[in-house]
């Protein structure tokens, strides 16, 4: 904390500084930063990027789920971020490539809430990776369920 | 629709219910395995889940990092105790994704697995306060919860296995569903295949069927083209409306039009359109119809044509073939031209010999009639001698005339058989008598063979069937010497066929003279006395004779023994079998004898007053019509040729005079008594025609009929009316029928309803100028062929100014008027 703190001081920052716990560290090829090449989010500045929620269903949980947060899509345009891998990877160190190309408008979300409630580490939060499984076909396969990463954490932006 | 072509449809119906059948069997596979494919691929393509094995060894390996975590914290004692939390929670939530997640719901149902679950959840639970409490509570108790953790391993471990069994099975089970829909594919395709090749070999056939079609179709129209281009008769096809839809070359060379302008032509103008005015289609069927066609040049030229009828593409077409018949129209008038130069010469010769023979047989007929008289005179027996040298010479040389003029008529058709109630065998008896002298001039024997009863009853010409014996018995006798000649009759069928023989002994005759001694002028040179023979005419006349009553004639010979003609006709007589009344023979009738010629007055002079009349003589016809006016004679004798008025001349001026003797039966004596000649002089008012000479017997036969024709000895002017009606066709169909020729069809019918309409009106209501409109009438009457009416007619006019006759001759006149109209009437049974 102390680090971050030192290192937003030093560079010239574009990001406000996060003020809450950090939950998501973007990392790579990215325009804007607030920490030592990196740009740190917590829930409040997630927020500020833009709210959008939709409803799905989904194969780990029972029944439709209403997931709120920030569409990948909006966060990386936040970077300035327009092309490249991401590198998602999990509290757990899992980790998935997910083309930039993948956040569109109306695609995936990186969620904070489910059904109205603020997800914990137990229950697959803080953030997760989630998709519209519904409205496309294409976003029931492995592939985008293995880039359904939950327990969310980092993201390294990686150039071509 | 016919159950025959029904059964010719079956195939083809079976055919298309099974290609439709196979249609819907191919899209339904195709529906099908699209279907079936595509949910596969759907669900190959979507995945209800996420990679599971990594999820149930995440747990595991989660349990591991806390045990190891737990155990390296309870070493470090100053170490902060997040990171044991960190893999607390994250352990925690892997758990939960196995409890939870709807992936492992099947996996949760194995009892195993529950209890494993069930354990490590109870784990968690209990250790979720002490992780959440205060480190100071935590820390000792960490090598424990790395223990736990360590058990919850070995559940999880457990657990994975379970699952990875689990999901193979699932795996298998969905494989298997895989490889199932695939080979449901595998069979579908198959069958689609086969069911293609079938398809595309029935397509083939059908082809193929087709092609031989196409080309059968293709070798029929070149053929057919092949024939109306080369046929020598134009073909013209032409729509309903008669405009030309087809031609072939003949016809473009016929008319003279290219192809081209053919076909925008009109069949009226090519084909005289009066002679079509319906266009072709009544001629459809008609056989063969004549008429003039036109040529681009304008030349009418005749043509021949029969037109069928064929379904067109929308209306019926006609098909006309036409044939340019101007050859055989040039050739035809050129060969009626030579007919008709033939004709004219044989009618020359026929008029010639008719003339000539007339004009030997009148001096005859003076010689031998005076001959007749002659020998009722006292004469010494060397004149008797003398006299019957010269009637018999006299006798020959007529016959020789008569056998010419017999000849002359039958080449004009005018050979005439008069039959009455006959009886041969009497005939033959007479005829065998009186040939018996010639007969044995030759040491001959001529004998009538045995008489049948059936033949006493004949009918027919004593005449000519005398004249035919007399021909056979002759020849007979000129060939056979010191034998026997035998005639004899026998009835084959009854009397409607009787065989008539005349059998020799003699010279016989060579079957190559046997062939042509039945032409004329065939003398053969055998013959004994070749002085004796005639024009060689007899069996020639004979013939004639014999065809003209519908019989043959023939002969058997065997030279050296002898010859048998026969004669085979029928002698039945008609069915009415109407008989000749007998004539008593009057006498002393007032008779007025009109002839030019001395001697032949002479004759008929003494023949009458032979038998009792009063002579009254008129050297020529204008005293003869001098005389009838002046006096009333019972009978009048008119000869038909003289010069200045001749016969008929005067009978009508006798008739139309209103004399004392204008309705006296009147006699005609004629030399050339031809069928149409004798019609005129009845015409003109004779009452019946006689033919020269005459002999005493006609005479009198004649005298008798003619006045029991009047049905009294005198005749009143009604009376003469009805008998001259009688003997008058009520309608003279020839009249009709040239009248019908000359003015058409159309006009006859309007002149025959203005006659009836006009006789109508004239019977129904008589008009007071009465003579003038039965004037009219009778020659409106005359026009249309009503003879008797016309008599009838003529008599009311004549009667016109005496109230009594008027009446009798109105109502003969109606009478005739209404048999008349009866025949008028259904006149289309007139023969035409």
């Amino acid at each position: 904390m102390c680090m971050a703190l030192c290192s937003g001081s030093a560079a010239a920052e574009t990001l406000p500084q996060p003020e809450g716990q950090v939950l998501l560290t973007i990392t790579g090829a990215i325009e804007s930063t607030n920490h030592d090449g990196s740009a740190e989010f917590d829930l409040a500045m997630l927020r500020q990027i833009g709210v959008t929620a939709f409803e799905t269903a989904t194969i780990w949980n029972d029944g439709r789920q209403r997931f709120e947060g920030v569409t990948l899509a909006a966060l990386l345009a936040e970077l300035g971020v327009r092309d490249g891998t991401l590198n998602a990877q999990a509290v757990n160190n899992y980790s998935i490539e997910i083309p930039v190309d993948e956040a569109v408008p109306g695609g995936p979300l990186i969620a904070w809430s489910r059904n109205g409630k603020s997800m914990s580490l137990r229950d697959k939060g803080p953030l997760w990776l989630v998709y519209p499984y519904d409205t496309d076909p294409a976003y029931q396969s492995e592939v985008t369920f293995a880039r359904s990463v939950w327990q969310l954490n980092r993201i390294d932006v990686q150039r071509p | 629709m016919p159950p025959i072509l029904a059964r010719q449809n079956m195939p083809q119906l079976l055919r298309r219910a099974a290609l439709t059948l196979a249609a819907g069997l191919m899209v339904a596979g195709i529906l099908v395995l699209g279907a079936s494919v595509r949910k596969e691929l759907q669900a190959l393509a979507t995945t209800g889940s996420d990679n599971i094995e990594w999820a149930l060894s995440q747990a595991e390996v989660e349990a591991i990092a806390l045990s190891q975590e737990a155990l390296t914290a309870s070493h470090a004692p100053d170490v902060p105790l997040d990171l044991v939390r960190l893999r607390f929670d994250l352990l925690y939530s892997r758990v939960k994704v196995l409890e939870e997640g709807p992936l492992f719901a099947g996996l949760r149902t194995d009892p195993e697995v529950a209890k494993g679950l069930a354990r490590v959840e109870t784990f968690l639970m209990n250790t979720a306060p002490l992780i959440d409490g205060p480190e100071a509570q935590l820390r000792p108790l960490l090598t424990r919860l790395s223990s736990q953790a360590e058990t919850a391993r070995h559940d999880l471990r457990d657990i994975a296995l379970q699952g990875i069994a689990h999901f193979a099975e699932i795996s298998d089970v969905r494989r298997e569903k895989v490889a199932a829909t695939l080979r449901r594919v595998a069979a579908l395709t198959v069958a689609l295949v086969a069911l293609l090749g079938i398809t595309v070999m029935a397509l083939m056939r059908l082809n193929l069927l087709n092609h031989r079609v196409a080309e059968s179709e293709r070798q029929t129209r070149s053929r057919l083209q092949a024939i109306l281009t080369t046929a020598l008769d134009g073909i013209l096809v032409t729509d309903r409306n008669g405009v030309l839809r087809g031609c072939n070359t003949a016809a473009e060379r016929m008319f003279g039009y290219p192809r081209d302008s053919l076909l925008e032509l009109s069949l009226s103008d090519l084909v005289m359109p009066d002679a079509l005015p319906g266009g072709l289609a009544p001629l459809s069927g008609q056989g063969l119809v004549q008429c003039q066609a036109r040529h681009s040049d304008g030349a009418a030229f005749p043509i021949e044509m029969s037109v069928s009828a064929a379904e067109g593409p929308d209306s019926p077409i006609h098909v006309a073939f036409v044939r340019n018949i101007s050859n055989r129209v040039a050739a035809e008038k050129a060969l009626r031209r030579a007919h008709d130069i033939a004709v004219a010469g044989d009618q020359a010769k026929a008029d010639l010999l008719a003339v000539m023979s007339h004009e030997m047989r009148t001096p005859l007929n003076g010689l031998l009639g005076t001959l007749d008289l002659l020998r009722r005179e006292e004469l010494n027996d060397r004149m008797k001698r003398y006299a019957a040298i010269m009637e018999r010479s006299g006798q020959l040389l007529l016959r020789h005339v008569e056998d010419v003029l017999g000849i002359a008529q039958a080449e004009a058709g005018q050979l005439t058989v008069l039959p009455e109630p006959l009886d041969l065998n009497a005939l033959i008896a007479e005829l065998v008598e009186a040939q018996a002298g010639q007969a044995e001039q030759h040491g001959n024997q001529l004998i009538a063979g045995a008489p049948e009863a059936a033949l006493a009853q004949a009918w027919g010409d004593p005449l000519r069937l005398r004249q035919m014996l007399l021909n056979l018995i002759g020849n007979a006798l000129k060939f056979t010497e010191n034998g026997t000649v035998t005639v004899e009759a026998e009835a084959l069928d009854g009397l409607s066929l009787v065989e008539l023989r005349v059998i020799d002994t003699g010279i016989g005759i060579t079957e190559v003279n046997r062939a042509r001694i039945f032409e004329d002028f065939v003398t053969l040179d055998a013959s004994y006395r070749r002085s004796n023979g005639g024009t060689g005419l007899g069996l020639g006349i004979t013939r004639r004779m014999v065809q003209a009553m519908a019989g043959e004639i023939g002969v058997e010979s065997e030279p050296g023994e002898g010859s048998l003609f026969w004669i085979r006709l029928p002698l039945a007589p008609p069915v009415d079998g109407a008989k000749e009344p007998d004539c008593d023979v009057p006498r002393g009738l007032r008779v007025l004898l009109v002839e030019d010629d001395q001697i032949n007055r002479f004759v008929a002079r003494d023949m009458l007053e032979s038998d009792g009349h009063v002579v009254t003589e008129a050297t020529d016809g204008a005293k003869g019509v001098a005389e009838a006016e002046c006096a009333r004679f019972d009978l009048i004798l008119m000869d038909v040729s003289m010069p200045q008025m001749d016969g008929v001349r005067a009978t009508r001026e006798i008739r139309a005079g209103g004399g004392p003797s204008a309705q006296s039966p009147i006699l005609g004596l004629t030399a050339h008594a031809q069928p149409a000649e004798v019609e005129r002089f009845r015409n003109a008012g004779m009452t019946e025609v006689l033919q020269k000479p005459v002999t005493q017997a006609v005479l009198r036969r004649m005298i008798a009929r003619a006045l029991k024709a009047s049905g009294s000895d005198t005749f009143q002017s009604g009376q003469v009316a009805a008998w001259q009606a009688r003997s008058t066709p009520l309608l003279a169909s020839r009249i009709r029928a040239e009248l019908r020729a000359a003015v058409g069809e159309h006009k006859f019918a309007q002149l025959n309803d203005a006659f009836i309409q006009d006789a109508v009106r004239f019977f129904s209501a008589p008009p007071d100028d009465l003579a003038l409109q039965a004037h009219r009438l009778a020659g409106v009457a005359a026009v249309l062929g009503a003879q008797a009416l016309n008599v009838q007619l003529q008599a009311l006019e004549s009667a016109a100014g005496n109230p009594e006759e008027v009446a009798d001759a109105l109502r003969a006149a109606r009478e005739c008027w209404l048999q008349t109209l009866s025949q008028v009437t259904d006149g289309d049974t007139e023969s035409r």
